[in-house]
């Protein structure tokens, strides 16, 4: 089991706003990756998406993707992989999704790239939603790069995310 | 629309930029395609609460209490 976690990159989001947040250059030296976010966009309305791309490489994703509020359970499948169910500006004030997301083998070169996250959607009043996702990358290139981009908004001030290696003793 | 924000996971530089006609490009055939799923999971949603919200009349009519049917 993996248990060095060390911090390859972390971005905190300034009064400007961000479109994108792109992590580049990522080393291989790590058996895995582990991404953590902390996020809320510009869009008006109470929710947002969040596409997760790799190598800036638009194709070639799947996904399945387990979707709860406090009554209801629902699963859906995609060809993109929805990096988070982030809040938005029309959602409670200040409240930010969160995340954290596994990345197994991210730098082999034989393997496709399996990942796993848990994301809530956060409501200080009501409703809240846990997500949780499973999803592959049909490619053997190493991952070097991470870009997370909202589909309507842009990632509001005090948005994080942190990159972490993972490396066994 | 904000800048994109670049951080170099070797080096630790942060790069802050404009986003290039591309990638404009690119959001918004990504929003589209959003709004599509979005479309269907609500309408995947709301089908299924009326399925069970038909299921419950149902029940009731064959004389269950709504604590029966809440513990199925």
């Amino acid at each position: 089991m993996p248990n060095t976690f060390v911090k390859l990159a972390t971005v905190t989001v300034g009064s400007g706003g961000a479109s994108t947040i792109d992590l580049t250059s990522i080393p291989s030296g790590y058996t895995d990756l582990c991404l953590k976010l902390s996020t809320r966009t510009t869009r008006a309305a109470t929710e947002d998406g969040a596409i997760l791309t790799f190598n800036g490489v638009g194709a070639g994703y799947r996904e399945n993707r387990f979707w709860a509020d406090s009554s209801s359970v629902s699963a859906y499948t995609s060809t993109t992989i929805e990096a988070q169910y982030s809040n938005a500006a029309s959602s409670a004030a200040n409240n930010f999704a969160s995340l954290e997301m596994y990345i197994a083998n991210y730098a082999s070169t034989t393997q496709y790239k399996s990942l796993n996250y848990a994301s809530a959607y956060q409501n200080s009043t009501t409703p809240m939603y846990t997500v949780y996702l499973c999803g592959i990358w049909s490619n053997t290139a190493a991952i070097n790069q991470i870009t997370l981009d909202p589909v309507h908004g842009d990632f509001v001030q005090y948005s994080t995310a942190t990159l972490y290696g993972i490396k066994k003793h | 629309m904000a800048n994109a924000i670049e951080v170099n996971c070797e080096t630790g530089e942060v790069i802050e930029r404009p986003l290039t006609a591309e990638e404009i490009a690119q959001r918004e055939l990504d929003a589209a395609a959003y709004e599509a799923r979005k479309a269907e999971e609500d309408a995947a949603a709301e089908a299924k609460a009326a399925a069970k919200a038909s299921a419950e009349s149902k029940l009731a009519a064959l004389g269950l209490t709504a604590e029966e049917i809440a513990a199925l």
